[in-house]
């Protein structure tokens, strides 16, 4: 009998049976991670701002002299549009919004739309084209300091802050009145929107 | 001067240039200028809008802008730390381009991590078992317990032991046969050449499968952590809302951002609804006045706008003649519609004294086909008043 320390004996193919089921679910998982994900933009995740207090900014008006600051609007539901006029998607909204301000102004509700990397004769024609809501303050952005402050991926990018200073709803890309109204009703009723995908949105202005 | 003091001065001037050159040196090693640190923290974060782009590689406006404020704050004294935690604070770990490890992220560092190990182990276990020395002695050891398998047989053929002892040493040696040749190629191992590994061996197909999978581990836990691109707002994107609860102002903003879509007559006709039995003739009054003058309104809408209207003319206005011009106009829309008739028989009746005429409009009423019974109690309690010339009962 040979004089040899033997290994431990196993049943012969478990190791590589369980090593391929292993693989095998995992290619399913990938592939059925890759089927589900496929068309959206993972850049497109829930603010970390989601219920923290709204970071606090200074901007000057597209229109004539002055500043805005977040702390003028204090104690009322604001709306803060991020928008440009090389954005196709937010042309297409502009008219919502602006019906959303005016239907929502005696209930305590102030729209601020800030322009985002545009120039801003570039802005105002877009807003002398589309036409202004009296009832939103119209703003720049240089050096998007906002807009990173808020973490602004594309335009346009609506964000809602509640009566407390906190941020509780986040639209991504075009919206419409019908959700920016549910936002604001969810809102006005003491509740958190969230985070909701409306719609495309845009990145830069060469951006097909 | 005497020469030890001259050993003294040079000794001290060594010692001084020393010390200056030790000196420049640390500072030069030790030098991060502002420029070379943000490029560094720069290319630690993501541009948001660009395709694994730091913000330092990229060339659009938001990375420069980004860049920009990264050296602002380094020239304000700012700590790495404190400058990724404020970028943080707005995009989430999302902008990192080496994710950070805390919990909801721990699992894709960590499995992936650990089967790579596991697939690592196994592979290179199996090149170290391919010393040639320690295979040929597992093969000399085969060899001596095949003979013994041999010997065995023999023995059991020639009687030399019995059945039993045969069998179990046959046993025995047969395990240890299996775990020997699992340990090394099968066939002699004639000479001192070292015996050839096969690149496709179980344990190098287990071990680079779990290479694999580590690798698909890494795409599953990137996809599953790292967004959540559908939202969590309401559901309304989705069209599942419920117009019930949704708020006059909403429905204001949505038909007037939609005012030249036919398909929104429904949704003005249900806000004037609203109003009107809300009591609000002024809100519901321009809504009703849209629908009644639309193209794309079906009857019933303009029919339903006009008596609306109508109604609303006598009872908030008391304008009777003007209110069953009105009631007339929704009747040449639905010729014998119960309710514009109903309502201008009790205008005629009490808005303009009439009667007789109020009368006979509340028998047209009741010869309707299909009349509500509640209705029908309502015109009929009526003209019993108006016959018995009782005073109006609106």
């Amino acid at each position: 009998m040979p004089d040899v320390v033997l290994p431990r004996a196993r049943p012969r193919g478990t190791l590589l049976r369980w090593g391929a089921i292993a693989g095998l679910v995992m290619v399913v998982a990938v592939t059925l991670s890759f089927a589900s994900r496929f068309g959206d933009n993972p850049d497109m995740v829930d603010s970390p701002l989601l219920d923290n207090p709204a970071p606090a900014f200074t901007v000057p008006l597209l229109d004539g002299g002055g500043d805005v600051s977040l702390s003028d609007l204090g104690g009322e539901v604001v709306v803060i549009n991020f928008f440009a006029s090389w954005c196709v998607e937010c042309r297409k909204e502009h008219a919502d919004l602006v019906a959303t301000a005016e239907a929502f102004r005696d209930r305590g509700v102030r729209f601020v739309a800030i322009s985002y990397q545009d120039d801003p004769e570039a802005s105002r024609r877009f807003l002398d084209e589309l036409g202004r809501s009296e009832h939103t303050i119209y703003a720049t952005d240089p050096g998007s300091r906002t807009a990173i402050a808020y973490g602004v991926f594309g335009i346009p990018e609506t964000f809602f802050i509640d009566g407390d200073g906190v941020v509780v709803g986040k639209i991504i890309g075009e919206s419409n009145a019908l959700v920016l109204g549910d936002a604001l009703d969810t809102i006005l009723a003491g509740d958190t929107y969230g985070t909701e995908v409306a719609g495309n949105q845009r990145s830069a202005p060469d951006e097909d | 001067m005497s020469a030890d003091r001259r050993h003294i001065m040079e000794m001290t001037r060594l010692v001084v240039t020393a010390g200056l050159a030790i000196a420049i040196a640390f500072s030069v090693l030790t030098y991060q200028p502002t420029v070379d640190r943000a490029e560094r923290l720069g290319q630690l974060i993501k541009c948001p809008v660009c395709s694994g782009e730091s913000i330092a590689d990229s060339g659009t406006q938001l990375a420069d802008d980004m860049m920009t404020l990264v050296r602002e704050r380094l020239d304000e004294g700012a700590t790495d730390a404190q400058i990724v935690d404020e970028i943080l604070a707005s995009y989430s770990g999302a902008v990192l381009l080496d994710p950070e490890l805390k919990g909801s992220t721990a699992a894709l560092w960590l499995i992936p991590a650990a089967i790579f190990v596991g697939g690592l182990v196994l592979v290179v276990n199996r090149r170290r078992r391919a010393d040639p020395v320690e295979e040929a002695d597992i093969a000399r050891q085969r060899d001596a317990v095949r003979t013994d398998l041999e010997g065995v047989a023999w023995q059991r053929e020639t009687g030399e032991i019995d059945l039993d002892t045969a069998d179990r040493l046959t046993d025995l040696y047969r395990s240890e046969l299996a775990v020997l040749e699992d340990a090394v190629p099968t066939g002699p191992v004639a000479s001192a050449e070292p015996p050839q590994v096969g690149p496709w061996s179980r344990r190098t197909i287990l071990g680079t499968t779990m290479l694999v999978t580590a690798f698909a581990a890494v795409l599953v836990g990137a996809f599953i952590f790292l967004g959540d691109p559908e939202g969590t707002g309401t559901g309304v994107v989705d069209g599942e809302v419920d117009l019930e609860s949704v708020s006059n102002e909403t429905m204001e903003s949505v038909i007037a951002a939609n005012a030249d879509d036919p398909q929104i007559d429904g949704m003005r006709l249900a806000l004037a609804e609203r109003y009107f039995s809300e009591g609000s003739y002024s809100r519901a009054f321009p809504h009703y006045l849209a629908l009644a003058e639309s193209d794309t309104a079906d009857r019933t809408q303009v029919a339903t706008s006009l008596t609306r209207l109508g109604w609303m003319t006598y009872d908030g206005n008391g304008e009777a003649e003007t209110a069953i011009a009105l009631l007339d106009q929704a009747l040449n829309v639905t010729p014998g519609a119960p309710l514009p008739l109903y309502l201008k028989g009790q205008i005629t009746w009490c808005g303009i004294d009439r009667p007789d005429q109020a009368a006979r409009i509340f028998d047209e009423v009741l010869e309707a086909p299909d009349l509500d019974s509640t209705v029908r109690d309502a015109v009929e309690k009526d003209l019993h008043a108006v016959e018995n010339g009782e005073p109006c009962q609106t």
